[in-house]
């Protein structure tokens, strides 16, 4: 009689068996739905929306410490720093001087050539708020959404070279996916001599895969992959990775090679989106 | 305590809960223990199926898959089928599960933690995503382990009339 009394821990619930057809049926059309089109990106966007806050609270503890850090810091050290960083600028400076000739020339020679470039992008400043929250994949969470005019395939950079692109865009965030990223593919070329090839991201941090490179072909440990633009996604010119590891196997028609980013995959928090013109 | 006041205060506890579980599965942690964080969220579903299954089954379970799918940037449905799955036969079969002995339970709750991700895992194969089978065993540990913990911690803060012995 107790266990018909209580109506928390009764033997019965209402509806079980209809409630699991119901929501397994209901997830398996949000499966092949979200996969096939986007007109699921609504609801996505919506949940995005509500976890925003939590998503932010989670970031305050190292926005925090950054903040005191700023203001602890003794003032030696921010003039020994500051001093640093004026050196440093100096030698940016004059390097871009160089820079801003050679673009000139380049630009002259791309007159000549009849060819239509444009090597200054513009980009903006984005931040990382959320890593590695599915371990199985090589995505981040960005502070830019579609508020800030980001897409999907939009570039991202860091200060060393290319990080990944934009996978889905939220309102207010967006979801990103690494080079490293075991489903990423990136056509390159070699900046010495031009080959083009392609670099497949392992599901590692430190190591990409490069794949197609024949027996005969000219490569170096320390060459220099670059952004070849063939895939229409990733413009031209941007550093990639550096080759550091071949290994020739007769009986193969590939070499075996890998290759170190040069971007530090796993420790940015401040990023640059490529902006279009 | 009325019936409804005692939903009332669950139903605040559950959100408190939930709240901390999402911000858990949200929060950074070194590279190093990436692949060690458990599943909160299915650890906090499974104690409400079992010990309050009136009030919290599927639906919260549907929902709460949805919120994990977004925050992990997986494909919606992925975890919210896999938690239905496994709250359905918790809801089910929860009068059993409640009359086990603490050792019993957590062989069972390893056998859930194992059904759960090879959902997860099936659903990645099925859609061509390349994943470690490794990678899905240190979720499943660190849940396993911290299990009696939570489980101790979560009846403390829940409201329910506990079964009244025999005299």
């Amino acid at each position: 009689m107790v266990a018909e009394k209580d109506n928390h821990r009764g033997p019965r619930i209402p509806a079980l068996n209809t409630k699991l057809i119901i929501f397994v049926v209901l997830s398996f059309i949000l499966l092949i739905n979200d996969q096939r089109n986007n007109y699921l990106s609504i609801l996505r966007n919506s949940i995005a929306i509500a976890i925003y806050p939590l998503q932010s609270a989670v970031e305050i503890p190292s926005r925090l410490t950054d903040w005191f850090d700023l203001r602890i810091k003794s003032k030696e050290i921010l003039i020994k720093e500051n001093q640093n960083l004026l050196s440093q600028q100096k030698i940016n400076s004059s390097i871009l001087q160089r820079y801003e000739s050679l673009e000139q020339e380049n630009e002259r020679l791309k007159e000549i050539l009849n060819a239509a470039s444009n090597l200054d992008n513009k980009v903006e400043i984005t931040r990382i708020i959320s890593v590695n929250v599915n371990p199985y994949r090589h995505t981040i969470v960005i502070d830019k959404g579609e508020r800030d005019g980001v897409y999907e395939g939009q570039v991202l950079l860091d200060a060393d070279g290319v990080i990944g692109q934009i996978l889905h865009t939220n309102f207010l965030t967006s979801e990103a996916i690494l080079i490293s990223d075991s489903d990423h593919a990136l056509p390159v070329e070699i900046n010495r001599n031009g080959l083009r090839t392609i670099v497949l991201g392992n599901g590692s941090y430190t190591k990409l895969d490069v794949p197609y490179i024949p027996n005969n072909a000219d490569i170096e440990i320390g060459d220099l992959l670059v952004t070849s633009g063939l895939g229409g996604k990733f413009p031209s010119g941007y550093p990639v990775a550096k080759v550091d590891f071949i290994e020739s196997d007769l009986s193969e028609q590939f070499y075996k090679v890998s290759a170190k980013p040069i971007a530090y995959l796993n420790q940015v928090r401040e990023l640059m989106l490529l902006k279009p013109e | 305590m009325s019936k409804d006041k005692q939903n009332n205060t669950n139903r605040m506890v559950a959100l408190v809960m939930g709240i901390i579980g999402l911000t858990l599965t949200i929060i950074p942690v070194p590279q190093a223990l990436v692949h060690f964080k458990p599943n909160w969220i299915l650890l906090l579903l499974i104690f409400l199926s079992i010990n309050l299954p009136k009030q919290f089954n599927l639906g919260y379970a549907f929902v709460f898959g949805l919120i994990i799918d977004v925050i992990k940037g997986a494909f919606l449905g992925q975890h919210a089928l896999a938690l239905t799955v496994i709250i359905f036969i918790t809801t089910k079969y929860h009068l059993q599960l409640r009359i086990f002995p603490k050792l019993q339970l957590m062989a069972i709750i390893m056998i859930f933690l194992v059904l759960y991700h090879f959902i997860l895992f099936w659903i990645n194969g099925v859609a061509g995503i390349s994943t470690e089978i490794q990678d899905y065993w240190g979720p499943m540990i660190t849940s396993w382990i911290i299990w009696p913990i939570t489980y101790e911690i979560m009846s403390r803060y829940f409201v329910y009339a506990t079964p009244k012995k025999e005299v």
